[in-house]
């Protein structure tokens, strides 16, 4: 037939060629954040969240007006103009100032909450999760008992207790705000600890302190993040939620929940920007968070890894 | 008579990365009451195969491209929607690989064969009911007035193979497609599983099409054998054919990695070096070219032709060309230590 | 079964015990005495009020007195209404209170599943991108946000549906509660509907779906008898935090919608530190809580048959 001999002469395989690893190696957070970047909800969660920290920094900061400067005689409730950005409210105070310094105290109550909750779940659950047995019972029957109080509520309670301020909201948001994290990481801990590779570096002699930060805390750091991205916006709510209520932070300071509460005037009247500008940013606030949370969660979670 | 007809089946998936073409070119038949074994390695495309006599591929991604498969005279490729569902659990049942997650968790088993029945031959709870205890008792479960209340999570691995298998076959189909129907049990359920399907085969005159990468389950079970590499049949032929007078290099590979009594302990098990070829850009030559110690200049140009070795065995090989050496003259060892 | 549900019980109480106790031991660690703040009484006045209040009563005598009273269900007298017993407020809150939260609860829980249901079965098609854009406002505007802004729209400027005071009978209350119970029902929505939506993505990608396929059943069929039973069970373990969300929301809604119910008793307690009405519904709607959570686990249970009450969970 038409094929010409040569054709028919045997190619020597070379070993090395089919067992070649293609891909170039990259660390465990380089891939994370590899796959962050393709992933567009996380991303504009990040963007959106970055956006919002620089203001917080510089907003205030830029303003030529004071969060608590008043001004009652010629610039109460001022629509927004190239004077004030964001108008004035009802004691002719600087909306865009106000705005933006809520924006510091939300991300300082939202961050600092969620990072001693998390400091005290990862010990606590850890604890719990590795000694295992008679301990981790009793520790989690104290977790149980403290979970059926209901988050809010204690909050309240709290703080119609305690001296006000944004110390006390921060304690009493992390009162009962660790619990989710322990819970987490006693069931990623307990999870892991029988795997073969905490098991080998057992038998190698590796003492407990070695193996919980070096095999299973880096191991647990996924979950975690993911819940420490959710909890935030969480502790965030709370706050202009408690601040609503007359709860939060006291006057003069401000707070995208006081600034609500006071603009609910607004309701018989029309000015607009004393409501929008506060709620606006919150809502912005909690989307962010929960975007890169979602973000990170599909990134994380190793049954989506490809 | 052939129950069933599949000419040359194309079918792709359109991934991110582009299109994956699993399965290139499938041609085969099943006869009545035949069992016929699909064997290859995970990724040779049988599964697809399968899925895709009954439109069981996810589409989206997946859609069957090119080919027919020819079901009493009807392609079920074009047929519609509402007769494939009347073809599917009726005419041709399916088994899985995973009978742990394969049943629903929340529906008792007697509920999930009674589904078919009374959705495809319009029984009566009662009678449907009656059916599925019989079914229950057909496949070999004790008791099975009270287990048929009872919920997958209530049976055993085994038994619930056994429950699939009924699912399966309570409409009497004319067609069992199993997939790996044994790989996630026991050893010692397997045989019983494998026993019970031969036994209802013969009863019920059912063709199987066997979907599997254990040749000891085939040995056991087929009547034929179609060997798929790389999205393609590379050999087909009687169990006789393929176990004692294979032609295609990568069936001598399969034959040669299974572990055998008469070897010694020190030996290695063998395994053919590489994997198989990425599906989203073929080799345009022979799939297993890369990996097949014969491999010539051709095999990495051209797909290999069909060749007869009889009336039951064809093989898909560059070796059987005329002007091809002779394999006894090529002292090479197809496996490596 | 039965040791199970005595435990939870048991937890139950453990729990309500610690949340009386904490609120006691909280209000009673403000310095002075809830009087002290008030313009200066007649010594005898004094005197009469505090006996009324026991607190003229050695500390951990007036907590035993505290825990009885809690025990036969008295939840103490009003101090800033002294004619007024908390039971009184709780009785005329509650049903008021109930009404929006059981509202709410139905619209989260019914348009949450079926928005989830729908958004998953049209992934990544326009009514999906739809759906979740809502579900991501949801999450996104908090109650005390979305609830003037009703208000505002609805009730003022298009007066669709009255706000100035509660009306009559059942019909007649109906138009009122429209706004609160949607304002107060949105961010539970969005939960359920994107925890409806993950929960059938997983059941529809599980191999039991692709058995009901093979038999035959077409996508309707298959949808009903085995997606939507198993995709719903997540979406019951979350019932809990869900009522509880609606319950705390009720207090800025009725404060909003100066509607009479429990959470505008409470907020007005806060803000005049009427401390026995702040502990009383504190442990009101915590006991509440508590019980609701306890049945939503007795439910999922009953409908998740591999779940054996009183076996451990895994994790």
């Amino acid at each position: 037939m038409g094929i010409p001999a040569h054709k028919f002469q045997r190619v020597e395989r070379k070993a090395e060629q089919y067992e070649a690893i293609r891909r170039p190696s990259v660390s465990y957070w380089q891939d994370v954040w590899r796959r962050l970047r393709s992933n567009w909800l996380g991303m504009t969660g990040l963007i959106i969240i970055s956006l919002l920290v620089l203001m917080a920094v510089i907003g205030p900061w830029i303003s030529d007006y004071t969060y608590y400067e008043q001004n009652l005689l010629e610039e109460k409730n001022l629509e927004p103009s190239s004077e004030h950005w964001f108008g004035t409210d009802d004691l002719g105070r600087d909306v865009f100032t106000r705005t933006w310094y809520g924006a510091r105290i939300s991300l300082i109550i939202g961050i600092a909450a969620a990072m001693i909750d998390l400091f005290i779940g990862v010990l606590y659950g850890g604890i719990a999760g590795y000694k295992g047995g008679r301990t981790d019972e009793v520790m989690m029957r104290i977790v149980d008992v403290l979970w059926g109080l209901p988050y809010l509520l204690v909050v309240i309670l709290l703080l119609v207790v305690l001296e006000p301020g944004i110390t006390t909201i921060i304690i009493a948001l992390t009162v009962t705000g660790w619990l989710n994290m322990a819970r987490l990481v006693r069931g990623q801990v307990l999870q892991l600890k029988n795997q073969e590779y905490v098991l080998a570096a057992r038998t190698l002699g590796a003492n407990t302190k070695w193996i919980m930060f070096k095999h299973l805390i880096p191991n647990t750091m996924g979950p975690i993040l993911v819940l420490l991205t959710f909890s935030i916006p969480q502790a965030i709510f709370a706050e202009a939620f408690l601040s609503f209520l007359g709860l939060g932070v006291q006057a003069p300071i401000a707070s995208w929940g006081t600034m609500v509460d006071d603009a609910l005037v607004v309701i018989l009247s029309d000015e607009w920007w004393r409501l929008f500008f506060p709620s606006f940013f919150l809502g912005l606030t909690l989307l962010g968070f929960n975007a890169l949370g979602d973000g990170l969660r599909d990134v994380l979670d190793p049954k989506m890894r490809k | 008579m052939a129950v069933l007809e599949v000419h040359g089946l194309h079918v792709s998936f359109d991934t991110y990365n582009g299109e994956v073409k699993a399965v290139r070119g499938v041609n085969f038949s099943l006869d009545k009451g035949e069992t016929l074994a699909i064997v290859g390695e995970s990724g040779s495309g049988k599964s697809v195969t399968a899925q895709s006599i009954v439109r069981l591929i996810p589409s989206p991604p997946g859609r069957i491209k090119a080919g027919e498969i020819l079901f009493d005279g009807k392609d079920l490729t074009q047929v519609d929607k509402k007769e494939m569902y009347h073809i599917r659990g009726s005419e041709i049942g399916m088994i899985f690989q995973d009978p742990m997650t394969s049943l629903n968790p929340t529906m008792t088993v007697g509920k999930q064969i009674m589904e078919g029945l009374i959705w495809h031959q319009s029984y009566g709870k009662v009678q449907a009911l009656q059916r599925a205890v019989e079914m229950l008792r057909i496949v070999g479960i004790p008791n099975p007035e009270k287990r048929v209340y009872q919920y997958p999570h209530q049976y055993s691995g085994g038994m619930r193979q056994r429950a699939m298998i009924a699912i399966a076959l309570a409409c009497n189909p004319r067609i069992l497609i199993a997939d790996e129907p044994t790989t996630a049990l026991d050893v010692t359920i397997q045989a019983q599983i494998l026993d019970l399907m031969k036994d209802l085969q013969e009863k019920t005159e059912t063709s199987i099409i066997l979907i599997t990468h254990d040749l000891g389950v085939v040995a056991e079970m087929a009547q034929r054998v179609a060997v798929m590499y790389g999205g393609t049949i590379v050999e087909t032929g009687g169990v006789e054919d393929i176990f004692h007078r294979s032609r295609h290099p990568y069936t001598w590979g399969l034959m040669k990695s299974l572990p055998r009594m008469d070897q010694k302990q020190e030996d290695e098990l063998e395994s053919i070096p590489g994997s198989p070829p990425d599906l989203l850009s073929p080799p345009q030559g022979c799939p297993f070219a890369d990996r097949c110690p014969y491999a010539m200049q051709i095999c990495h140009e051209e797909m290999p032709e069909q060749t007869k070795v009889s009336d039951s065995h064809q093989v898909f090989c560059w070796l059987e060309h005329p002007a091809a050496p002779k394999v006894n003259d090529l002292k090479v060892n197809i496996l490596s230590k | 079964m039965l040791r199970y549900v005595g435990g939870r019980l048991l937890l139950l109480l453990i729990t309500l015990w610690l949340i009386s106790t904490m609120t006691f031991v909280l209000m009673h660690s403000i310095p002075g005495d809830p009087f002290t703040s008030e313009k200066k009484l007649p010594e005898q006045t004094l005197k009469a009020l505090k006996a009324k209040y026991n607190l003229d009563k050695p500390l951990p005598q007036q907590y035993l007195l505290y825990i009885k009273n809690l025990a036969t269900g008295d939840l103490g007298i009003s101090i800033k209404t002294p004619n007024r017993t908390v039971n009184e407020m709780l009785e005329d809150g509650f049903p008021v209170s109930a009404r929006l939260g059981l509202q709410a609860i139905v619209i989260a829980s019914l348009a949450g599943i079926v928005m989830g249901m729908i958004a998953a079965v049209r992934q990544n098609r326009p009514a999906d991108m739809i759906l979740m854009f809502i579900a991501v406002l949801g999450i996104s505007i908090p109650s005390f946000v979305l609830g003037p802004l009703l208000q505002k729209y609805f009730g003022l400027k298009w007066e669709l549906f009255p706000l100035a005071q509660w009306g009559d009978g059942f019909w007649g209350e109906f138009k009122f509660t429209v706004l609160p119970s949607i304002a107060l029902a949105f961010t539970p929505l969005a939960l359920v509907t994107r925890l409806m939506r993950s929960s059938m993505l997983d059941v529809l990608g599980n191999d039991y779906i692709r058995t009901a396929q093979a038999k035959g059943l077409p996508p309707l069929r298959v949808l009903t008898r085995h997606t939507l039973r198993n995709a719903i069970i997540p979406v019951v373990t979350i019932m809990g935090p869900l009522v509880v969300g609606i319950l705390t929301g009720s207090f800025v809604i009725e404060k909003i919608f100066s509607i009479p119910g429990i959470g505008k008793y409470f907020v007005e307690s806060i803000s005049t530190r009427d401390f026995s009405v702040i502990m009383g519904v504190t442990i009101f709607y915590s006991g509440l809580l508590i019980l609701m959570n306890f049945f939503v686990d007795l439910v999922y249970g009953l409908i998740d048959p591999r779940i054996k009450l009183g076996e451990k969970e895994a994790g």
